[in-house]
């Protein structure tokens, strides 16, 4: 029977086949959704809550730039949590498990590293700890911190000097620190006059805000601040103004390209350039690359002291070498401070695993203190994370110095480390330790 | 010696580069009306052939600069005949064309990564001495540089001007399908713009390395903004207005930095945003010698 023209609305208003299946295809589709969802909850939250599988490998994510202008960050990090994670297997890795480094992309723009770490904590599974992040680290570190995963991060930057976080923990020294060891070395030396030559990002402009207050309360004189707008393709008028103010010393830090541009124009303008003092930065590999074929530079680096010949030392030597197949040319790295300091973060965190007896993160993060610190009376001092392990077995209390020498984190989880001096050698660019700023000199005076 | 004389000098020289690529950039947007990204890429590549033949076949960064040049022009070649003539027959929008040149220049800055390596890299440069001269200071290599620069916009004038391929360039950018039905190949004409840019993109390549000291795989791509910036302050697809274009924004960039050098990009975009809004297309219209976008006189 066919309905008429007087069937009531209701009837009238019952949908067509059409819209009946574009509404189930809509359900299914939001189920879906609801199940992804749950599911990739559950992997945030089991990286949060540290509910490790039964699975036998570790991840240890190298969160930093392997991209982009900084792209050179990346794998001269990843070279010292290899060589860390080689010894730890070579060991019979931790409670029973294998670490594995893997390699993720920050990118060197705050804006690419949120997603960045956001993907890296779905996507990776079993994270036990998080190496970095650095230039980014403001924006990530509470993501990681959020999902409950220390993270040992090479960060200069002063906001972290009074970190509460307890899940931060820094590799390497503060730049305020280092802003101190600088204006102290040129002080010490008879420079009075002096000139501040740095890229306009937040890392690098956090130096001369150090230098600047210290240098200045000596009796020194900042004759030229230049402040350089990164990666241009000329930099001669700022070269130009900075010959023509007559500074006695430069202190600089610049990334390697705007660094070989601005020194190349700067020789042109003067052959007679005054000493320059640089930082970690001037020390890497890509920074001497770029700038000792096209500038030679009167060039003494601050950086925190590379070790002394240890048995750590040698064995993490060692172990950098056999990773050619992974790395390139991984020799470049053997003495650079950041690299040996992350090879340690990774040793003295899995210590601190075999301490707390669990892989859970939450749970062994309060230990990573107490592998360390100061030698002290009653504690068994090791230098290899084998010699860790037996010492643990045994019942000991344990404090790891590492390849990188003593490692004494302070209650706001930074490290107060000596600063080295090194020249640069012009033809060979290798560095040549020429003296030291003492670990009592800096505390006294980040204490004022 | 007065450093904003000084700095007028050293503008001069950012402009020669500058000019090197924007030209070659409006070259190629003019006549295909083409936003080309990976402009950028190309000028890395080149810029890497040249170190291969300066460094590793150890023969002269002369040879070299030939050589990248070359290699944009190829480059240029291949990238309009087999990817973006083909693509623009399916008439797709402008957004998809602007995203497969990003496509192609990600592929490209990854590929010189793979290959090379993310470290920096320098040509054999002898010391030089500093010529002053009423005020500014120069290097034979900047001097070469400016001199190269010059050769190369007087190179593109006679070409557009004098010659029965300029004619055919001109006359398809003005209107590809009159231009056609005058028995005029459009293809050819394209094509061959396309190898000129390109090598305008690889000497400029090779120019830039040479004079930032180092370079890297992201160098190109680095310095695009800038040359954007010139080529659309000129008026986009103008080669005279990109020429134009490349002095402002290499005057303008160094004089700033007398006073900021952090406000060096941000003079030049500031001249940009500036001049658009006052003339959309660029000084050319300003001064009422454009009335569309053409390679034109």
């Amino acid at each position: 029977m066919k309905l008429s023209r007087n069937v009531p609305s209701y009837r009238r208003a019952e949908p067509r086949n059409g819209t009946r299946t574009a509404r189930s295809i809509g359900a299914v589709f939001v189920g879906v959704l609801c199940v992804i969802g749950t599911l990739a909850s559950a992997g945030v939250a089991s990286a949060a809550m540290g509910t490790r599988s039964a699975a036998s490998v570790l991840n240890v994510p190298v969160f930093e730039p392997f991209s982009g202008s900084e792209a050179s960050t990346g794998p001269t990090l990843l070279a010292g949590c290899l060589s860390a994670v080689k010894t730890i297997n070579a060991a019979g890795g931790v409670l029973g498990h294998r670490l594995n480094c893997r390699s993720v992309d920050s990118g060197s723009d705050p804006a690419d590293a949120v997603p960045a770490v956001s993907r890296m904590l779905t996507s990776v599974p079993n994270i036990v700890l998080v190496m970095g992040p650095g230039s980014v680290a403001a924006p990530t570190v509470p993501v990681i911190s959020a999902a409950h995963i220390p993270m040992i991060s090479g960060s200069g930057s002063p906001q972290y000097d009074k970190n509460t976080d307890k899940y931060f923990y820094r590799a390497g020294p503060s730049d305020s620190l280092q802003g101190d060891a600088e204006a102290y070395w040129a002080w010490q030396h008879g420079y009075k006059t002096a000139a501040e030559v740095f890229t306009n990002d937040p890392g690098a402009q956090t130096i001369p805000g150090a230098i600047t207050p210290l240098y200045t309360k000596y009796g020194g004189k900042i004759v030229k601040s230049i402040t350089l707008a990164p990666d241009q393709t000329s930099y001669r008028t700022e070269a130009a103004e900075l010959i023509a103010a007559h500074p006695q010393v430069i202190f600089t830090e610049t990334d390697p390209q705007t660094a070989a541009t601005f020194w190349s124009e700067a020789v042109q303008t003067s052959s007679k350039l005054p000493p320059v003092i640089g930082d970690q930065e001037t020390t890497l590999q890509p920074w001497v690359q770029a700038v000792l074929p096209v500038a030679k530079l009167n060039l003494v680096s601050l950086t925190i002291s590379a070790a002394a010949p240890t048995a750590g030392f040698r064995l993490y030597q060692k172990e950098l070498l056999t990773l050619s197949s992974q790395i390139k040319n991984p020799s470049q790295y053997a003495t650079f401070p950041g690299t040996i300091s992350f090879y340690d973060g990774v040793v003295l965190s899995a210590l601190a695993m075999d301490a707390a007896k669990s892989v859970n993160p939450p749970t062994y993060q309060p230990y990573m203190t107490r592998v360390t610190g100061v030698p002290s009376r009653g504690k068994t001092v090791v230098y290899t994370y084998a010699q860790g392990v037996a010492a643990l077995r045994a019942g000991k209390t344990i404090d790891y110095s590492g390849a990188g020498g003593v490692i004494a984190f302070n209650k706001y989880h930074n490290v107060a480390v000596p600063f080295s001096a090194d020249k640069l050698n012009d033809s060979s660019g290798a560095l040549q330790n020429i003296g030291s700023v003492p670990l009592s000199v800096l505390l006294k005076l980040a204490a004022g | 010696m007065s450093l904003e004389v000084l700095a007028f000098g050293y503008g001069l020289v950012s402009a020669a580069i500058i000019a090197l690529a924007a030209v070659g950039f409006s070259f190629q947007f003019g006549i295909s009306k083409i936003f080309n990204v990976s402009y950028g890429a190309m000028m890395s590549v080149s810029a890497f052939v040249a170190y291969y033949v300066d460094i590793i076949l150890r023969t002269s960064l002369w040879l070299g600069l030939v050589a990248g040049g070359i290699s944009g022009a190829v480059l240029g070649l291949a990238s309009e005949r087999l990817l973006f003539s083909p693509f623009q027959r399916r008439r797709p929008a402008i957004a998809a064309v602007i995203i497969l040149s990003l496509a192609l220049d990600f592929f490209t800055q990854n590929a010189i990564n793979a290959i090379a390596g993310p470290g920096f890299f320098s040509y054999r440069l002898p010391p030089e001495t500093v010529f002053r001269f009423v005020g500014t200071a120069w290097t034979p290599l900047e001097l070469v540089f400016v001199g190269l620069a010059v050769f190369a916009m007087v190179s593109v004038h006679l070409l557009l001007t004098q010659t029965r391929f300029g004619t055919a360039m001109r006359a398809t950018a003005a209107d590809r399908a009159l231009a056609s039905s005058c028995g005029i190949n459009v293809r050819r004409s394209t094509s061959l713009a396309w190898a000129m840019s390109g090598l305008l993109a690889g000497l400029s390549g090779v120019v830039l390395a040479a004079d930032s000291g180092a370079f890297s795989f992201v160098s190109g791509d680095t310095f695009f903004l800038v040359v954007f910036a010139a080529a659309v302050v000129g008026g986009l697809g103008h080669t005279y207005g990109a020429m134009i274009g490349a002095l402002v924004v290499g005057i303008v960039t160094e004089e700033v930095a007398v006073f900021s050098p952090s406000l060096k990009y941000v003079s030049a975009f500031g001249v940009l945003i500036v001049l658009l809004i006052i003339s959309p297309g660029g000084i050319l219209q300003i001064a009422g010698k454009v009335r569309s976008d053409v390679i034109s006189e």
